[in-house]
């Protein structure tokens, strides 16, 4: 559960090399060469794929779930029935279909996930950008934050903000994403910093390009690969932070549905033991869907790194 | 060097502050407070004006934190509002040896078992052997380390019956230092996978790096044998920036500790915050949370400190 | 049930205490540690359909059958706790754990016994004036604290006084408010005196006597920082050793104990954190004895069956219940109130979150109690009379299948404290069985803390909840029912009823028991009738014993009763 992906040391900015005006002039080639790379890594398209099946899933949850997961079957002979033709994952301690619960708690999983990281990436962009196009002060400040956020378990603050909050689902996204953002934002400031004497940029300046202009035409699109892949790890991430702060009883609360609440529900003594089911399946979809997007994040990875061209 | 360690410390201060700032503030500014917990509510509201003035809970919130920081300055931590009269100082003391002890463990089992199966890797890239690692490492990172605990539980301790299920001793028996490492492993174990994986890549590519430079080229050139060429000159070089990643564990180690410990009945300092949150017990949070914070921004200036003594290219 | 004449007074002791110890109990996850054992202990039950039979000493001993080793003395007990406990001052601390140990190292001027009436313990007996106002003790001799000083009437006059002492900030003031004076006559004798009669009094004095001779000279406001919270001296039948936080609780026997030396040498009180590293640790035989939480009952009586444990059951002195903010428009009638309790599968609910071990509730007094009427109001599960009832009380299908009446959707949020499974498997249970009769329920789980913020005066911020409180062994319903604690006190559903007031202001003033029972069966009987709560049940309470121990009485509210006379009998 590191809150950073720390362990990946080439989510560091490509250094851009000699080819970085090239990426301006032909972007659809880049573009296509990325995509080529990424193919090419068998691991990151089987991990494309399954996610693809994952997320349809859950979006079609509705369509494709035997049982609406509102529902309460008080019917105690279906109490923790093992899996079967008729509940294919079996049944929970309330005789509700399992694989239904597991669908819905994909959306929700996969909402808090995706929502967190884009919220943290978008937080990280602006904070990138006003730490590396201002510079100074401001520069500073930002990332004296950023050292304040990093060099402390954030576990902790999320577990006291979400303690005491007893946040609804979208509250929790935003606590994710506000304790999310800090690798974003190093990244765009160091792309700041690396292209900001770079000669078309000064060029741009002297021909009294807007500012807005500059970070959108020029040194956003260079950090893009890196925020991407960050990102896509990030999501991951997210997924097991929320499945810890569930077990903790801190995540989405249910009865909604969400793999960590469901993975603590599961986690009463005599359910573990007579019941292994329970636990295991909504802990596999976490597993499976975390190792998919790792791999598409891995294969990103490579196919952005200019080293690997 | 002596200033750069200086420097080092003079910039951890603002951090400090800063977390402190954070945490004081998410805390007090939080609905609900330690009065409702700790009181009943037919408690006249005499007792409960003194119950606050007692603890400063009634002062506006900067100079509830000035008093607080203070006091921690002076080395105070303040007293616990559970526990009537204990000082947060000596309740973190009883818990911290385990936690580090615990950390310490895992740290060991991570070095012993991901820099050799990172260095394999490296050398054997683009084998079976290669993505084997790999994809175990992507494993580990996949897998909720409380899940992989529960699961060790329930099948090693509970169905087999090789580890116990929890705590750091047999109670009632005499010390004995086997009946600690038993009790030591599972927990050691599980909070060290997340964090291994991480590992595992690391050496792997800091390897790989290596590998390719000159001098390995020139070792090779000289008719040393491959063994000798990584063991000798690859992986001094190739494990320093491995060191800096200690500093960046150490986060995610205590972040790794609240869930460890409480599965394991573990009574380290991971357990005692999440008690204490759920008791509203604001110093006892501070405190652990001012702890761990001095211990993570110490774990990274030691390992910039370490990397600086063994990389002779880096000058201060 | 049976009622000695001579014990006149039950003790009110728990009640005040036992309710702080339910909502501090009541938490969760995490802290909420303490919940979760009062939780364990709230959804036990015994052999399911125990009717209304109110006969707790069902199968207090399994063991009995095996009991065929011989007694021997001698050996260790581990016990398994949930949370650590907070602080050892009988006058002061409110959590079970501190509690349910204090209940061991300390003795009482008087303790209740298994059928929740008052015996004495270091009184030998007692004289009570004629006009209720002044209750004489003589206490026995030859006590002595485990620091070897003898335990005179001084030490006993110099507990109570704590309580009355002008700087006292415990959580019990409350109980000896009409307590002037307590004296020490001479060596075995103490004089309580009151300003006015009170039938709960003897209920008051369950508390540990501590020694004058190590806190006489320390002031009231400081007691709780002294030491002896820490580590405590009492003159129980087994002496504090150790307390490792976080980690154990060690207990050895107190050798010169005045009703004889315990047959077992050391108890060990081992802090194991949550429910399932319990019944995991009790399962590795790490732990000996330990609390079965409800919700694995059936693992439990498995062991039992396999001879790994005994597993005791016996009825709760406590009931969970589903309270209704009345002072909202939907809730503000009985009529609805009523429909809505005859809407919900109580039984259904026992056996699902409880797995059968509990018994329905009807009113908020337990039936083990003196003062359980005959004729109590029941409000049976039938939710076609519950449509009924509900659409005489002016409710009407609205257009999306949800009840209305005078234009207001029949939609409310139900409230319980998060990390409590079973009470939130309760609340998605009614959720369901409400939603049958045309009621939309939202679920929601707060954390402790917030949700007591929420519930407490002056916020009543919730529409219902659902939460358990533990009877005190008087039946005094003040605490809960009476006008007077709305404001200030736990009266959050609103509830409010002149003729109630007056008879309870009046009970207390009733020294006989017979004619105050009278008064209580009116009051719980118009309680039950007004249903400010749907009294869900009683939950049963399991212990794990060792198959070879002998002597353990399963109490319905102490954990640990006169732990001297367990023992273990050769295998």
């Amino acid at each position: 559960m590191q809150q950073e992906p720390v362990n990946m040391p080439s989510s560091t900015p490509p250094e851009p090399g000699p080819n970085d005006p090239k990426l301006k002039k032909k972007p659809d080639t880049l573009t296509k060469i990325i995509l080529t790379k990424f193919f090419r890594n068998k691991l990151a398209v089987a991990g494309g794929i399954v996610l693809f099946i994952i997320v349809t899933m859950a979006i079609f949850a509705p369509l494709i779930a035997p049982q609406n997961p509102g529902d309460v079957e008080m019917d105690l002979l279906n109490r923790l029935a093992p899996p079967s033709t008729e509940f294919i994952m079996g049944t929970d301690d309330f005789g509700r279909d399992i694989f239904s619960r597991v669908l819905y708690g994909a959306q929700v999983s996969l909402l808090v996930g995706f929502l967190a990281m884009l919220g943290g990436a978008i937080i990280g962009t602006v904070m990138g950008s006003l730490a590396g196009y201002f510079g100074g002060r401001v520069d500073a400040l930002i990332m004296r934050l950023v050292d304040i956020l990093i060099s402390f378990p954030n576990i902790f603050l999320l577990i006291l903000l979400i303690a005491f909050f007893s946040p609804s689902v979208g509250l929790l996204i935003v606590f994710l994403a506000s304790l999310g953002w800090m690798s974003t934002a190093r990244l765009v400031r160091g792309e700041f910093l690396s292209l900001r004497q770079r000669e078309y940029v000064l060029a741009a300046k002297t021909l009294g390009m807007k500012t807005n202009r500059i970070i959108f035409q020029h040194i956003l699109p260079n950090a893009l690969g890196p925020i991407i892949v960050a990102s896509t790890l990030s999501v991951g991430n997210l997924i097991i932070v929320e499945s810890v702060l569930s077990f903790l009883g801190l995540g989405v609360q249910p009865p909604t549905p969400s793999w960590g609440n469901m993975l603590q529900s599961a986690q009463n003594y005599t359910i573990m033991r007579d019941a292994w089911w329970y636990p295991v399946f909504p802990g596999l979809m976490i597993f499976i869907t975390v190792l998919s997007i790792n791999f598409v994040g891995d294969g990103l990875r490579d196919a952005f790194d200019p080293k690997m061209r | 060097m002596l200033s750069y360690i200086l420097r080092r410390i003079i910039m951890a201060v603002p951090i400090l502050i800063g977390i402190s700032i954070l945490t004081f503030s998410v805390m007090h500014l939080a609905p609900g407070s330690p009065t409702s917990m700790l009181l009943a509510p037919d408690i006249g509201p005499e007792v409960r004006i003194a119950f606050e003035e007692r603890y400063g809970l009634n002062d506006p919130i900067p100079v509830q934190y000035v008093k607080w920081m203070g006091a921690m300055i002076q080395g105070d931590m303040g007293y616990s509002l559970v526990r009537v009269g204990m000082p947060v100082s000596e309740m973190i003391m009883n818990r911290l040896p385990n936690t580090l002890i615990l950390m310490g463990a895992s740290t060991i089992i991570a070095i012993v078992i991901s820099i050799p199966l990172g260095i394999i890797s490296a050398r054997r890239q683009y084998t079976v052997t290669d993505y084997s690692v790999t994809f175990g490492s992507f494993v580990g990172i996949a897998t909720p380390n409380f899940w992989i605990g529960l699961l060790l539980i329930m099948w090693l301790s509970v169905n087999l019956g090789w580890f116990p299920s929890g705590g750091t001793h047999t109670l009632n028996e005499p010390f004995s230092i086997l009946d600690r490492l038993h009790h030591l492993f599972l927990p050691a174990l599980v909070l060290a996978t997340a964090d291994m994986a991480g590992l595992t890549r690391y050496s792997r590519s800091s390897m790989l790096e290596v590998i390719r430079q000159d001098y390995m080229r020139t070792a090779r050139a000289k008719g040393f044998t491959e063994n000798t060429v990584i063991y000798k000159h690859g992986l001094r070089n190739g494990l320093i920036p491995i060191i800096t990643i200690f500093g960046l564990m150490l986060p995610s180690f205590f972040a790794g500790s609240v869930v460890v410990e409480r599965i394991f009945a573990w009574p380290g300092i991971g357990d005692l915050l999440i008690t204490s949150v759920f008791q509203r017990d604001y110093p006892v949070i501070m405190g652990i949370t001012m702890i761990s914070a001095v211990l993570v921004v110490l774990g990274n200036l030691l390992a910039d400190i370490a990397y600086a003594i063994f990389d002779p290219r880096i000058e201060y | 049930m049976k009622v000695k004449k001579k014990v006149l007074g039950l003790s009110t002791v728990v009640l005040a205490t036992s309710i702080f110890a339910v909502a501090c109990g009541g938490d969760d996850n995490l802290e909420e540690a303490m919940q979760e054992e009062r939780n364990d202990a709230e959804e036990n039950n015994n052999n399911a359909d125990a009717g209304e039979e109110a006969d707790n000493d069902t199968n207090e001993n399994e063991g009995n059958e095996e009991a065929s080793g011989e007694a021997q003395d001698g050996g260790d007990l581990t016990i398994g706790i949930v949370s650590d406990p907070v602080q050892f001052l009988p006058t002061h601390s409110s959590d079970t754990a501190s509690g349910d140990i204090e209940d061991i190292v300390f003795n009482q001027l008087v303790r209740i016994d298994e059928e929740i009436e008052i015996q004495p313990e270091l009184a030998v007996d007692w004289e009570e004036s004629e006009d209720g106002l002044t209750y004489t003790f003589e206490i026995h001799e030859g006590v002595t604290f485990h620091d070897g000083e003898p335990l005179t009437a001084d030490d006993v006059a110099f507990t109570f006084n704590i309580f009355i002492d002008e700087d006292y900030t415990g959580p019990r003031g409350g109980y000896f408010r009409a307590l002037e004076e307590v004296e020490a006559l001479d060596e075995t004798t103490v004089e309580f005196r009151l300003s006015e009669p009170d039938a709960r009094f003897l209920g008051n004095l369950g508390f540990g006597i501590m020694p004058e001779h190590i806190l006489g000279d320390v002031p009231a406001t400081e007691l709780e920082e002294h030491d002896f919270t820490r580590d405590p001296v009492g003159s129980g039948p087994f002496e504090f050793d150790t307390w490792e936080d976080g980690q154990y609780v060690q207990l050895t026997a107190y050798e010169d104990y005045w009703e004889g030396a315990p047959h077992l040498d050391r108890l060990t009180l081992s802090i194991v954190g949550d429910q399932n590293a319990m019944m995991a640790q009790i399962e590795g035989g790490d732990i000996e004895m330990g609390v079965v939480p409800a919700t694995d009952f059936s693992t439990a009586e498995r062991w039992d069956e396999e001879g790994l444990v005994t597993l005791s059951s016996t009825l709760g002195y406590q009931y969970n219940y589903m309270g209704y903010n009345t002072r909202l428009d939907m809730f503000s009638d009985k009529e609805t109130r009523q429909a809505l309790t005859h809407a919900i599968d109580r039984q259904t609910i026992i056996d699902q979150v409880g797995q059968g071990q509990g018994e329905v509730a009807h009113g908020p007094v337990s039936p083990l109690s003196w003062a359980y009427p005959d004729s109590m109001p029941e409000f049976e599960y039938d939710p076609d009379l519950a449509r009924e009832l509900l659409e005489e009380a002016g409710w009407e299908e609205g257009g999306d299948g949800i009840l209305e009446r005078d234009g207001e959707r029949f939609s409310f949020t139900l409230k319980t404290n998060s990390g409590n499974q079973i009470r939130e498997d309760i609340a998605v249970i009614i959720q369901s069985m409400l939603n049958e009769v045309g009621v939309e329920v939202d679920v929601e789980y707060v954390e402790w803390g917030a949700f007591l913020d929420q519930i407490y005066p002056p916020n009543w911020d919730f529409d219902a909840i659902i939460l358990g409180w533990a009877l005190g062994t008087d039946p005094d319903p003040r605490a809960i029912w009476h006008t007077e604690e709305i404001e200030q006190g736990q009266n959050y559903t609103g509830f409010s009823r002149d003729d109630v007031d007056e008879l309870i202001d009046e009970n207390v003033l009733i020294v006989d028991q017979d004619e105050r029972a009278e008064a209580l069966h009116e009051i719980f009987e118009i309680i039950a009738e007004e249903q400010p709560y749907t009294f869900l049940y009683y939950p049963n309470d399991l212990v794990a014993i060792p198959t070879n121990l002998e002597g353990f009485i399963h109490h319905p509210r102490l954990s640990y009763y006169k732990p001297h006379e367990w023992y273990f009998t050769a295998e």
